[in-house]
């Protein structure tokens, strides 16, 4: 649970840049990020741990299959879709 | 850490399957969106689940994010990695949510309203200042019993109120309002 984390690890998860970092580099956000490690190493395993977050690496939580399922339905049903489509 | 980063492979075959189901939705295939469901309802999931306590809360939210992009389909053409797109459509969502109600944990509730792109190293200097000032905070508070430390927690930082205390500690009203009064007194007396 939220909780248990790090609240440093939370300010990198919640932060737009971080998320696109790590699940669609680019040239300029890969330079803006290692000035951010080189001026504070101590970030780095901190943001390795928002990362495993990110990629659902590291104790991934998942919906019961049974919730998935009425989830979805609501969706359809609120989307104005077949239950079964 | 960053070459890990940047260990750009060759599309996978998720984000290959990903694009066309994104491409048959845009179009109105409504099977692919329920594919696109069931691939990344747990990487909403999971992720959510680090931002806040009420897994209600973050249910409802992922199903509104599912609901927009359906009803907003042919806008994704724009999008140019969807992963990120769903995350950061649930933290907004989220943070939408948090205003509304009180449920977010009190960190996740502080960073989603202060991180943008652009401060995070602002945010690492408040936090630095914060944990001085909890550092402090927890000495003075070390000078207290153990149920006076309590009481005053419950009352000036998780802001309960005296009826809650009571329930909460086993204890009358005006047991728990001497408690906190003789903890204040102590307190006073250290800091001075």
């Amino acid at each position: 649970m939220s909780a248990e984390i790090d609240k440093r690890v939370i300010i990198i998860l919640v932060n737009d840049d971080f998320i696109n970092y790590v699940l669609n580099p680019t040239i300029s956000m890969k330079e803006k990020w290692d000035d951010f490690f080189r001026m504070h190493p101590e970030q780095i395993p901190i943001a390795n741990q928002a990362r495993l977050i990110l990629l659902g690496r590291l104790n991934k939580k998942t919906l019961p299959f049974n919730e998935m399922i009425e989830m979805k339905s609501r969706i359809f049903e609120k989307c104005g879709l077949s239950p079964l489509s | 850490m960053e070459n890990n980063y940047l260990r750009k492979s060759p599309l996978s075959d998720s984000d290959t399957q990903t694009a066309l189901l994104l491409s048959n939705f845009i179009e109105g295939d409504v099977s692919a969106f329920s594919k696109l469901y069931d691939m990344y309802v747990n990487l909403l999931y999971n992720y959510g689940y680090r931002l806040t306590t009420d897994i209600e809360l973050l249910k409802d939210c992922i199903q509104d994010v599912f609901i927009k992009i359906y009803n907003k389909r042919t806008e994704l053409n724009t999008v140019i990695n969807f992963k990120s797109y769903l995350l950061i459509s649930l933290k907004n969502k989220l943070c939408d949510e948090s205003r509304k109600r009180v449920n977010l944990s009190d960190v996740a509730v502080d960073e989603l309203d202060i991180v943008s792109s652009d401060n995070i190293e602002k945010d690492y200097i408040a936090y630095e200042k914060e944990k001085m000032d909890n550092t402090f905070i927890n000495k003075m508070l070390d000078q207290l019993s153990p149920r006076q430390r309590k009481a005053i927690v419950l009352y000036y930082i998780e802001e309960k109120k005296y009826e809650d205390i009571c329930a909460i500690m086993e204890m009358n009203y005006q047991s728990v309002r001497n408690l906190i009064h003789r903890g204040i007194l102590k307190l006073r007396s250290c800091a001075v």
